[in-house]
């Protein structure tokens, strides 16, 4: 771990696709051992941010730290080494169909190839059994429901006990119980096993009930960040229109977030 | 006057577009052969990754290169006997057929038979991967998708398709002896004599060495088609198309520009 405590470190960052200016100047410090989601509306650049963070996509200018290690842009050792220090949730599981179950929690680690078959496999069972799938190992991903994929991916995320879990959309298209079970989920990971944690969502009943520190991005920059609690309070007009609907929601049902 | 100016413009903005992604997509095809060749030193660590693509291009194309070998057999007989039987020379069938086949007939038509059967399925596989963000799960997981999925098809297509082209070979000089004996009454015994005196090694090597070439610009081409893709299914079509296409066109391109050297 960092000396400063600080898992992610985002400079300056600055990202076009052809002519789209997506990423436009973003500075962000997630703090290791603690839960970031990172919210904002469709096309926002959330998801472009987060696979910034694991250098599956390279910065055009600006930069990405991970424990003050800089991220590098090319494939290199390096680039491999920091990626260990991660795992990821896609927002579609991104799951091997041609794979089941077990081989996909075990495919990472059989890749490193530092561990043996037996090693492998009771892992492969311990973090199934945490996601509340045991036995479920033989099981091909296309004979099973999206929370459950959603559920496979994470215990393929966990199966390689990174030390920071990045999460794109995980309850996007699950119904609410699903939903609130991967919410569940994953702040007990950031309680029980003291990870990085960081999501990425528009769902704001989530952020709320996962994250310690909530930022938006908006048209490629970051305009807030601050507690579940700051962030409800904020004055500025984007959040203020982006959690309007979940704050007259929240006030209806009496459950409103900010003190 | 301003609109055909325009127009001029926009067709050299156009042309310039598409000389500039054509230099792109072939230089990025150059890494990653490249990039393919040097994993190939961790071969016997994914010989499970290796040996059953050998298995689907090699002993699953085996029914249908059969199929092609005898039915170009027949016809390549047929043709080139009824010309030869003008001059009374029905017995020299055995060396064109079987020369044809080893030179030209037996790379070019495997070739073919492998786009078709593997190298689509190629780039729709690792193009359905892309689209729903299999290939970027590999590397979260620091799986370096050229090894994983690209060394294992480029090593499978430049072992299997020389081996195909062998059996390829073989199997049309076989059909080409039936048609001699069944429509110019040319003995089995003097046709496969005559293919012994003209047929060299020569001629297979160099089918072989074409096959070997064939299988690079297969797998390449079909592989970066299915990492490069984005977007959705219609894009996962799109690219497998394309993969085809392109393909075809190389190889008809390699073929000449091989035969055209070796004639030097």
């Amino acid at each position: 771990m960092g000396t400063n405590g600080i898992a992610i470190d985002v400079r300056q960052l600055h990202k076009w696709f052809r002519n789209n200016h997506v990423l436009r100047g973003v500075d962000l410090k997630i703090p290791a051992g603690t839960a970031t989601a990172i919210v904002g509306g469709s096309g926002a650049g959330k998801s472009v941010l987060l696979k910034h963070m694991v250098g599956l996509l390279s910065p055009d200018s600006g930069n990405v730290y991970i424990f003050d290690q800089e991220m590098p842009n090319r494939y290199s050792r390096r680039l491999e080494e920091i990626r260990r220090r991660f795992a990821m949730v896609f927002q579609g599981s991104a799951l091997l169909n041609s794979l089941n179950v077990g081989e996909n929690v075990g495919l990472g680690l059989v890749e490193q190839g530092r561990l043996g078959r037996e090693e492998i496999d009771q892992i492969i069972r311990e973090k199934l059994a945490l996601v509340g799938l045991k036995g479920k190992e033989l099981e091909l991903p296309g004979e099973l429901s999206g929370g459950m994929r959603k559920r496979v991916a994470i215990a393929r995320a966990l199966a390689m006990d990174p030390e920071i879990i990045l999460f794109d959309e995980p309850t996007t298209g699950l119904d609410p119980i699903m939903a609130q079970n991967i919410d569940s989920l994953i702040a007990d990971l950031r309680d029980r096993l003291r990870k990085t944690v960081v999501i990425v969502t528009h769902d704001m009943d989530s952020a709320f009930e996962i994250a310690d520190l909530i930022c938006m991005i908006y048209e490629g920059k970051i305009v807030e960040q601050g507690s579940p609690e700051a962030f409800c309070r904020s004055t500025n007009p984007i959040v203020e229109q982006f959690i309007s609907r979940f704050k007259r929601h929240n006030g209806e049902r009496g459950q409103g977030v900010a003190p | 006057m301003k609109k055909k100016t325009k127009k001029v413009d926009r067709f050299f903005v156009l042309l310039g577009q598409r000389l500039l992604d054509f230099f792109q997509s072939a230089g990025e095809m150059l890494l990653l052969l490249v990039e393919a060749i040097l994993w190939c030193k961790v071969v016997f660590r994914n010989l499970d990754k290796v040996l059953p693509q050998m298995g689907k291009i090699g002993a699953d194309s085996l029914p249908i290169a059969s199929l092609t070998a005898i039915f170009v057999g027949f016809v390549l007989a047929l043709q080139t006997g009824v010309a030869l039987q003008q001059f009374g020379q029905e017995e020299d069938l055995g060396a064109i057929v079987s020369i044809g086949m080893a030179r030209e007939l037996g790379p070019v038509l495997t070739a073919i038979l492998v786009i078709g059967r593997i190298g689509a399925a190629i780039t729709a596989e690792i193009a359905t991967m892309s689209v729903s963000e299999e290939i970027d799960a590999l590397r979260t997981l620091s799986i370096n998708p050229v090894r994983y999925l690209v060394m294992p098809r480029f090593l499978a297509c430049i072992t299997m398709l020389p081996i195909l082209v062998i059996y390829v070979d073989f199997i049309g000089t076989l059909g080409g002896a039936a048609v001699a004996k069944a429509y110019f009454k040319v003995p089995f015994l003097a046709y496969f004599d005559n293919v012994a005196d003209y047929l060299t090694f020569e001629d297979m090597a160099k089918g072989l060495v074409k096959s070997v070439v064939f299988g690079v610009i297969i797998s390449i081409v079909s592989c970066h088609k299915g990492l490069t893709t984005t977007g959705g299914p219609g894009e996962v079509g799109l690219a497998t198309t394309n993969s085809v296409v392109i393909s075809f066109v190389s190889v008809y391109v390699f073929n000449y520009f091989v035969t055209r050297l070796w004639l030097e």
